[in-house]
């Protein structure tokens, strides 16, 4: 697990309470964050960041996290990386599947599931 | 009658003059001639018998003429003609003088043998003249006779038809009365078209319906009367049934009457049979059922989308309290302030119990969707029951859970849900308990059935209020006492267990406590598997009940 300290991981979250509690979480655990409180040029900036992980909100104002996802996964620079959903709604599951993710998280959550989970997706 | 007359008098003559078979009408002209040669040596011999007298009373010429009228009578013409010239030769031979004379043949001789062979010719032609009018009399008389018998015959034959038809045709004037009578009385309208779409019959009830009378409509056609009707759903359905031969029933509003009609329509060689009836009170029923249940749809559709969004909105907060708290504990589980941890676990159980409240309103509003997924896997029942109690144990002090029995079995199904039921149920049985102590859970499994029982000594439900405990938002009328919860654990249970098809029951009574018996069917395997292969299975899924 040792091998996952330092890797980076992009917050995408409108909620700027818990965008910031998983960054301090992330940090916690030893990774490097970014968090981005919407989804606007998302391509460009995941371009620019590299990260290892998303962790990415479904319902955000002004974007929906599905064609976020649906956006990355377009590009060939940003397709292999993988996506946590991370969501509020009673069908997290079911996107999460649509969309081609590589987990996801429902809210509330544990931190010890969340942890689990960006250990377990940064494995492959 | 003349008829009858003619063949009388014609069977009479015929009595009178028959004659052997052998003779009659022979062509055989031995037989000709021997009636000839008989019947003039027979008047030869009477001649000469008759010889002394018969100057005085009879002429030779005159009995030379009987033979001719035998001959011919019984022989016809030929024998008569064979008689005359034998008769005019004997006669001259023996009774013209010079008698007996042939090498001394006067004129006289020649002169009476003409006279007498003409005039046997003359006897001999009107005899046969009248034997053929004879005959052809005969033969129209017998014509006649056939004739009458088949007259009579064709009669008897009418006489007995007529005699069935009139039968028929009171046989049927009953059966019509009786057809009648019976579409008079019918509750439904009903009318007949014949093959040109004119009516045949209308009764009473279409009378009332159409609002128009028999007497107006009888022999006129459908399209005259109703003419709107032309290029309606009518038209086409009653060409279809006539085309098809198929019997139709369509409902149909006719505006002219502001009416709703349910029409069944019978095709057949006559024409077309047609019932219906006025539907326009349970039409207007109907609509307004239909409203109403469009507009519970719709109601139900906002509630599920408030519910969706609220349950949304609220987790959110949730979720950074939640993790803020789990942080805190973290940072300062080693602070020398019990107080601080006891605070902090205290803030942690709330946040917990308020999860837990939004979780139960997502799973109702995910329910009435269809949406909840359950992850199917074999898991051990004895094992569920023994954590899920020990979980609960441990957070509670008021009472001890006593687990009797054990359900030494495997159990198919969605082991997270199946706890979630478990969970509810005992921490119902804590919650409206609050002065017993103890909890017992029995659990037992046979070739059928898994039985998992949850019995309090508590407040027990009202008799009257068990059938309505797993509904949605129920609470046990307030007696004074406050128990918390928002009355969505025992619908979810209740749902959950249906899933799996199983059921869950309750015993119980008002003050002494209530029994919960959740059976699950033991062959739970074949159940069929809703999701399978789910690559995320539930290895991300932990329960919230334990925290």
């Amino acid at each position: 697990m040792e091998t996952n300290i330092g890797k980076h991981i992009l917050i995408i979250d409108d909620d700027l309470g818990i965008s910031e509690v998983i960054k301090i979480i992330l940090q916690d655990g030893g990774y490097k964050t970014t968090v981005i409180n919407n989804g606007f040029n998302i391509v460009k900036i995941v371009k620019k960041l590299k990260p290892d992980l998303i962790l990415l909100d479904v319902w955000m104002s002004g974007i929906d996290g599905r064609d976020v996802a649906v956006l990355l996964r377009s590009e060939k620079k940003t397709s292999k990386i993988p996506i946590i959903l991370i969501s509020a709604l009673s069908n997290t599951e079911e996107i999460a599947k649509e969309i081609n993710a590589d987990g996801f998280l429902s809210k509330p959550f544990d931190i010890s599931e969340l942890m689990a989970i960006v250990k377990q997706s940064l494995l492959f | 009658m003349l008829l009858p007359n003619i063949q009388s008098w014609n069977q009479n003559i015929q009595r009178k003059f028959s004659i052997p078979e052998y003779l009659s009408h022979s062509n055989s002209i031995f037989i000709e001639l021997s009636i000839a040669l008989l019947s003039i040596s027979f008047i030869l011999v009477v001649n000469f018998l008759l010889k002394p007298i018969k100057e005085l009373v009879l002429s030779p010429y005159l009995l030379s003429i009987l033979p001719v009228v035998f001959s011919s009578w019984y022989s016809g013409f030929r024998a008569g003609f064979i008689a005359a010239f034998l008769s005019a030769l004997t006669t001259v031979y023996f009774f013209i003088n010079p008698k007996l004379a042939l090498s001394n043949i006067s004129s006289d001789h020649v002169f009476v043998g003409l006279l007498i062979f003409t005039e046997g010719i003359i006897i001999n032609i009107l005899i046969n003249l009248q034997q053929k009018w004879l005959h052809a009399a005969d033969d129209e008389a017998s014509r006649l006779s056939e004739e009458i018998k088949i007259y009579k015959t064709v009669d008897e034959e009418a006489e007995k038809n007529l005699d069935l038809w009139r039968e028929d045709k009171e046989k049927l004037e009953a059966l019509n009365k009786k057809i009648t009578n019976i579409l008079e009385s019918i509750t439904d309208a009903f009318f007949a078209l014949d093959n040109d779409g004119k009516f045949v019959y209308y009764n009473k009830q279409a009378e009332n319906l159409l609002e128009i009378g028999r007497q107006n409509i009888i022999g006129k056609s459908v399209w005259d009367e109703f003419p709107e009707i032309i290029d309606s759903e009518f038209y086409q359905k009653y060409f279809r049934a006539v085309a098809t031969k198929e019997p139709i029933i369509f409902e149909k509003y006719y505006s002219p009457l502001k009416k709703y009609f349910e029409i069944h329509a019978y095709p057949s060689s006559e024409g077309l049979s047609v019932y219906f009836n006025d539907i326009t009170r349970r039409k207007k029923i109907e609509d307004k059922l239909r409203i109403s249940i469009n507009e519970q749809k719709q109601l139900d559709r906002v509630k599920d989308e408030f519910i969706g969004t609220a349950s949304h909105e609220l987790k959110t907060p949730v979720t950074t309290i939640k993790a803020f708290t789990q942080l805190l504990q973290k940072i300062l589980s080693k602070n020398d302030n019990p107080s601080v941890i006891l605070y902090l676990n205290k803030m942690a159980f709330q946040v917990n119990r308020l999860k837990g409240l939004i979780n139960d309103l997502m799973d109702v509003s995910k329910m009435q969707s269809g949406k909840i997924e359950y992850i199917y896997k074999n898991f051990e029942v004895n094992e569920l029951v023994k954590e899920t109690t020990e979980d609960i144990q441990a957070a509670t002090s008021t009472h001890k859970i006593i687990i009797e029995g054990k359900a030494g079995c495997m159990f198919y199904g969605d082991r997270y849900r199946i706890r979630q039921v478990l969970n509810n149920i005992i921490t119902n049985a804590i919650k409206y308990s609050p002065k017993a102590d103890k909890i017992i859970i029995k659990e037992s499994c046979n070739q059928d059935e898994i039985t998992i029982e949850v019995k309090d000594f508590g407040i027990g439900i009202p008799a009257q209020e068990t059938k309505k405990i797993f509904g949605k938002f129920y609470r046990i009328p307030n007696k004074g006492e406050r128990f918390e919860g928002m009355g969505l654990g025992l619908h979810i249970s209740s749902e959950i267990i249906k899933h799996h098809k199983g059921k869950i029951l309750v015993k119980s009574k008002e003050g002494a406590g209530s029994k919960f018996v959740i059976t699950l069917p033991a062959k739970s395997k074949e159940l069929k598997i809703k999701n399978p292969d789910n690559k995320y299975g539930n290895e991300y899924r932990k329960t919230y009940l334990n925290n």
